[in-house]
């Protein structure tokens, strides 16, 4: 086995090149850790859409996990304390306005006291504790809540600051929709697939399936709290310039047009959590669908086109907790990327 | 905003500020109650709702009428940044914590209203930061929240070894004094853009009570060694995506003296200047610098934000609040005067606290001129 020094052994004096699928938050963190901790790659992202028009785009970018009922605890924990630490460092230097990352401190409360009252996450979030009864009084409805400062990740900016740090680590980005990995094989060395719910086509994975997500974003610019109902139905996030105004959670919803019931039931309920927001104006109704999975697919594949084998690192699979969760993926892919660059071909010959 | 200087010229238009009296003179004295309030900021203001409210239907008429020099947007409120935060501790001024401690609960009861917008009234988190342990301030208990910070959020800030953390209140004066306006007008309050020298100019037109409001000018009508203006200095700067305050403090150079980051509805607030006994309105290119060089320094991310205006406003600085009345001769006309001055850095802050007590000490006056309705002749 060669040692990674003399990766120039395997590819013949030349860079090995990777190609990343996807162009969403996912796509491009693991192609902008890859490009940053591995010099001896060069980095291609490939993609039918890029920012505004991904799934990303859509999302609020709360910093709170999702559940995977079948991705052991600790990796999820490490996972979103990966990608939280690395985001505070951001919200804490002068790149924060331009990478559109934020600390945003808010409540999630319950009508029904929760089985968890302190979830594995609770240490990652700062200054995570329970609601007192003066602070529950705001929500008569609810019972319990708890309360925390987390961070808010706008895509919109987000991703446009990815694709800077990519370029600027020497990597590349192109427009074309993949359709089979053997497009990829003859030009690359290893392929990362982080196409989300492209995968259910691309790589064949049936397990994948979308929960349609609608939200509205409203001008309020005198919400400076995120309130999340804990049973994920209703949520307020505020933004930069807008505040997002969730949800739905539609399993195996296809339908990317905005449901104006939807909207309504939306409205309604934000309202009651929030009163003040009846105030506030409509700026934009959007749709996302996201890529949900039993757990997370974060594993190396051999894909065998003719007499070529090529490794593919599969990232995808994040569903509603994608950017929850980004960098700590990123990190566990671009390991498996290194690991691959020592992987010989086996038709290779030396 | 527009509007109110237009109904203001209006009312210069219409004559002598005196003339509108005239009609009043065939009433009997035990009848009627004319007040005068000089100042409208937010303390003349609230001060005036709250009597209003209180006494319109046990002294009728109650003709209450408003005069200023500064008036929306222009008074020392509208510059304020509009954080409910009184100073650190009362040192054994329990009344003042009593005060404060209405105006929060009084704001916090309309958090859900649907005025509360309007009245630029919405909840806020966020920082005190200190370089020495401190005792808990005597606000802990009224804001919600109210806990230290842990090891993890202290690295946040390098500079600073200890710190707090709640959830309080925002009332924006740029917001709450046209609301005021607007009340105290439907109630037929009249305003008069005027600057009254002297509390004999008030007495010679027959003014039953005055409610002395006039902030760090109070001196000029009744001299006050205790009153000092406190001048500050902000920024005015686009940060939408800062969402805390951030207060630091230094005990030795005194409250408001360092760094600090408000975040409001239009714009963030950044400051750190307290000169007592500085007189001066205008903008000081020195004090710019070093708010905004310590404000970057607290918060990096500040640096790629876009400065819109710098504002400068004396803060009316007393030893305690001066809220009291005085009966004052002037040949043989008398008059009351409720003071209701110097508020220092918390004006809005305590406002709400101080206007029920002015109207206890109009309830008083009241009884001594024995005014309720089943009394009248």
């Amino acid at each position: 086995m060669r040692c990674p020094a003399a990766a120039e052994g395997i590819y013949g004096g030349r860079l090995c090149r990777v190609a990343v699928v996807g162009a969403g938050v996912i796509g491009l963190s693991t192609a902008v850790c890859i490009a940053e901790s591995i010099p001896s790659c060069a980095v291609t992202v490939l993609a039918e859409h890029f920012t505004p028009d991904t799934t990303s785009d859509v999302a609020a970018g709360i910093l709170l996990p999702h559940p995977f009922p079948e991705t052991p605890l600790h990796k999820q924990r490490c996972w979103f304390k990966d990608t939280f630490d690395h985001l505070l460092s951001i919200c804490n230097s002068t790149d924060a306005a331009e990478a559109g990352v934020f600390l945003l401190s808010g409540w999630q409360v319950f009508q029904e006291t929760p089985s968890t009252k302190d979830p594995y996450w609770s240490t990652v979030v700062l200054g995570f504790h329970m609601m007192t009864d003066a602070e529950l009084q705001r929500f008569p409805k609810y019972k319990f809540g708890q309360s925390f400062t987390t961070i808010k990740c706008e895509c919109s900016k987000y991703l446009l600051w990815l694709e800077k740090r990519l370029k600027n680590a020497g990597g590349q980005l192109h427009t074309e929709k993949i359709t089979g990995f053997e497009q990829l094989t003859s030009s690359y060395d290893i392929i990362v697939n982080c196409s989300g719910l492209g995968s259910r086509d691309l790589a064949d994975d049936q397990s994948l399936y979308p929960v349609r997500g609608q939200i509205l974003r409203v001008h309020a610019p005198w919400l400076k709290h995120f309130i999340r109902d804990g049973n994920g139905h209703t949520y307020i996030f505020p933004g930069i310039h807008s505040v997002t105004l969730g949800g739905t959670r539609q399993k195996h919803n296809w339908e990317m047009s905005v449901d104006e019931a939807d909207s309504s039931g939306i409205f309604e309920r934000c309202c009651e959590l929030e009163p003040s927001l009846k105030k506030s104006q409509v700026c934009s109704k959007l749709v996302g669908l996201r890529p949900t999975r039993n757990s997370l697919r974060l594993e190396r594949e051999f894909f065998v086109h003719g007499n070529r084998q090529v490794p593919i690192i599969h990232n995808y699979g994040h569903g509603g907790g994608g950017i929850s969760i980004h960098w700590g993926t990123a990190l566990e892919a671009t390991q498996l990327v290194k690991e691959s660059i020592n992987w010989r071909n086996p038709t290779s010959k030396l | 905003m527009g509007a109110w200087l237009s109904l203001l010229s209006f009312s210069y238009k219409v004559g002598p500020w005196w003339d509108c009296e005239m009609s009043f003179g065939s009433l009997s004295p035990l009848r009627y109650m004319r007040v005068a309030v000089i100042g409208a900021g937010v303390i003349g203001l609230s001060s005036a709702l709250c009597i209003h409210d209180r006494y319109h239907s046990k002294v009728t008429p109650l003709s209450i009428d408003v005069y200023a020099d500064r008036f929306t947007p222009l008074t020392t409120s509208d510059g304020a940044a509009g954080l409910w935060q009184p100073y650190l501790y009362d040192n054994g001024n329990t009344q003042e914590t009593k005060w404060n401690k209405e105006t929060f609960d009084y704001l916090l009861s309309l958090i859900n209203s649907p005025d509360s917008i309007k009245m630029g009234i919405f909840t806020q988190s966020g920082y005190n930061l200190f370089t020495e342990p401190m005792p808990e301030p005597s606000w802990k208990d009224i804001v919600l929240g109210f806990r230290h910070l842990t090891p993890q959020e202290m690295k946040m800030f390098p500079d600073y070894r200890c710190g707090w953390f709640n959830t309080a209140l925002m009332i924006e004066g740029k917001s709450y004094l046209p609301w005021l306006m607007d009340r105290l007008n439907e109630r037929g309050v009249k305003f008069h853009q005027k600057k009254i020298v002297s509390f004999r100019e008030l007495a010679d037109r027959r003014v039953d009570v005055i409610l002395n409001c006039t902030g760090v000018r109070a001196g000029e009508l009744q001299p006050d060694p205790l009153l000092k203006p406190g001048r500050g200095q902000i920024l005015k700067v686009d940060a939408p995506w800062l969402k805390h305050f951030i207060i630091t403090h230094n005990p030795k150079t005194g409250v408001y003296s360092t760094p600090y980051i408000i975040p409001g509805s239009r714009s963030v607030t950044v400051g750190g200047i307290f000169q007592v006994g500085n007189w001066s309105e205008d903008n000081n290119s020195e004090d710019h610098r070093k708010v905004w060089e310590e404000g970057c320094c607290l918060v990096p991310s500040l640096k790629n934000a876009r400065i819109m205006d710098d504002w400068t406003g004396l803060r009316p600085v007393r030893s305690s609040v001066r809220l009291d009345n005085e009966t004052l001769q002037f040949g043989d006309k008398q008059c009351e005067v409720i003071h209701n001055y110097g508020h220092g850095g918390y004006g809005l802050t305590i406002h709400w606290g101080c206007a029920l007590e002015a109207a206890n000490l109009f309830g008083k006056i009241l009884e001594k001129k024995r005014l309720t309705t089943h009394s009248r002749l």
